[in-house]
């Protein structure tokens, strides 16, 4: 029997439905909490064909995509993908290299080349972002000066180094709500809006979610930028600006409870299939 | 005769049912069926969250679930 390697650390909702969805499909699901491992390439013994790499702590998950790659493992999604979408900055570059419709960013180190960030962008307001961040904690949207610099001096003083990176991009009047959709290996199968009446439209966070035609614009795009990234199992957020559908980020390790029940979609089942399917074509 | 047998199915529904105690609170916690090792569950009590560390026969350990971490995401 065909088996994953389900590697997690706190087990989600997501994680559940992707158990449920394996063992429907009479396929073999190991589950492997990261955090009772020991990676050390002289002993590990990888007895699963697959990873499935679904941990909530990017730097674990990171770790251990590397060194079941380094062991000649299979992952999903593999690390260069993971590196890049972990990263907000180079999810952008990566974005603007192969010409996919994304918003205006820049990347300043203080405050004066923060400011002149700004005025490339456009002026204020804009939105400065922890590069690794996600879950949409610590966004800001900044109106003014005064509030740039309150949110720099913060950062200068109390966050971590990768704090002190600071990501901007212009700021887009949205129609209360973005998008996201789902890319399963070379297809977009399917897209929810995120409504709410915050900017930020998290479902996380109290946002709604319901389901959004995947028109071919948006399949197109959201297949753009998977290949920009080179996925895998994807979701790609995106805002619905006055000059059409631009691409804000991308999600390695999506979060997609709330959306199977909206799109009449099994997004769990897919992600099954195509690790199957990556099986099948890797023997 | 057919109350016997709703207690008896009652009798063994809830044996069949995992229970734990709050580590936080000291509540009993009835922990819902399917649940994984790993999850994350709350008390109904206190509403601590806590993390489902081991599932044994009938019952589970469960510990106070770690703050959210400036890694964590998706
Ligand atoms: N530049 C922007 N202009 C307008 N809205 C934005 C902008 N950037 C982000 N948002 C909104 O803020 C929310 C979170 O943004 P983003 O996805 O960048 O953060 P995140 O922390 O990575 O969240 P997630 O975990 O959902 O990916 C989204 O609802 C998005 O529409
Ligand atoms: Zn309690």
């Amino acid at each position: 029997m065909p088996t994953i390697g389900l590697f997690h650390s706190t087990v989600r909702a997501e994680e559940k439905l992707i158990i449920r969805a394996a063992r429907e499909k009479k396929a073999g699901i190991k589950l492997i909490d990261i955090r009772n491992e020991v990676f050390n390439p002289l002993h590990y013994r990888p007895d699963f064909d697959i990873a499935l790499e679904r941990s909530v702590s990017t730097v674990k998950g990171g770790y251990a995509t590397e060194f079941l790659e380094a062991l000649g493992a299979v992952v999903i999604n593999p690390s260069g993908v993971a590196r890049i979408c972990e990263d907000k900055f180079l999810t952008s570059l990566a974005l603007q290299k192969t010409g996919v419709p994304t918003l205006k960013f820049a990347m300043a180190f203080s405050l004066e080349q923060a400011m002149a960030a700004v005025a490339d962008l456009g002026g204020f307001p804009v939105v400065v972002k922890p590069p690794l961040g996600s879950w949409g904690r610590m966004l800001a949207k900044v109106n003014d000066r005064d509030s740039l610099e309150a949110i720099i001096e913060h950062k200068d003083v109390l966050g971590s180094p990768q704090q002190k990176a600071y990501y901007l991009q212009e700021y887009i009047q949205k129609p209360g709500r973005d998008i996201r959709s789902f890319v399963v290996g070379g297809e977009t199968i399917c897209a929810i809006y995120r409504t709410s009446s915050h900017w930020i439209t998290n479902t996380a966070l109290g946002g709604k979610a319901t389901n959004c035609p995947v028109t071919k614009e948006l399949s197109q795009l959201s297949l753009q930028a998977a290949k920009a990234v080179r996925g895998g199992i994807l979701a790609i957020d995106i805002i619905e600006t006055s000059e059409g559908l631009k691409v804000n980020e991308i999600n390695h390790t999506m979060e997609f409870k709330n959306s199977e029940e909206p799109t009449g979609v099994s997004i769990s089942g897919a992600i099954v299939d195509y690790c199957l399917q990556k099986i099948n074509s890797n023997d | 005769m057919l109350i016997i047998k709703k207690v008896i199915i009652y009798l063994f529904k809830s044996m069949s049912k995992l229970f734990s105690i709050c580590p936080v609170c000291d509540a009993q916690v009835v922990l819902a069926e399917g649940v994984e090792e790993s999850e994350i569950i709350s008390c109904s009590d206190c509403r601590c969250r806590l993390v489902v560390e081991k599932i044994e026969k009938n019952t589970a350990a469960l510990t106070k679930a770690p703050e959210v971490e400036e890694d964590w995401g998706e």
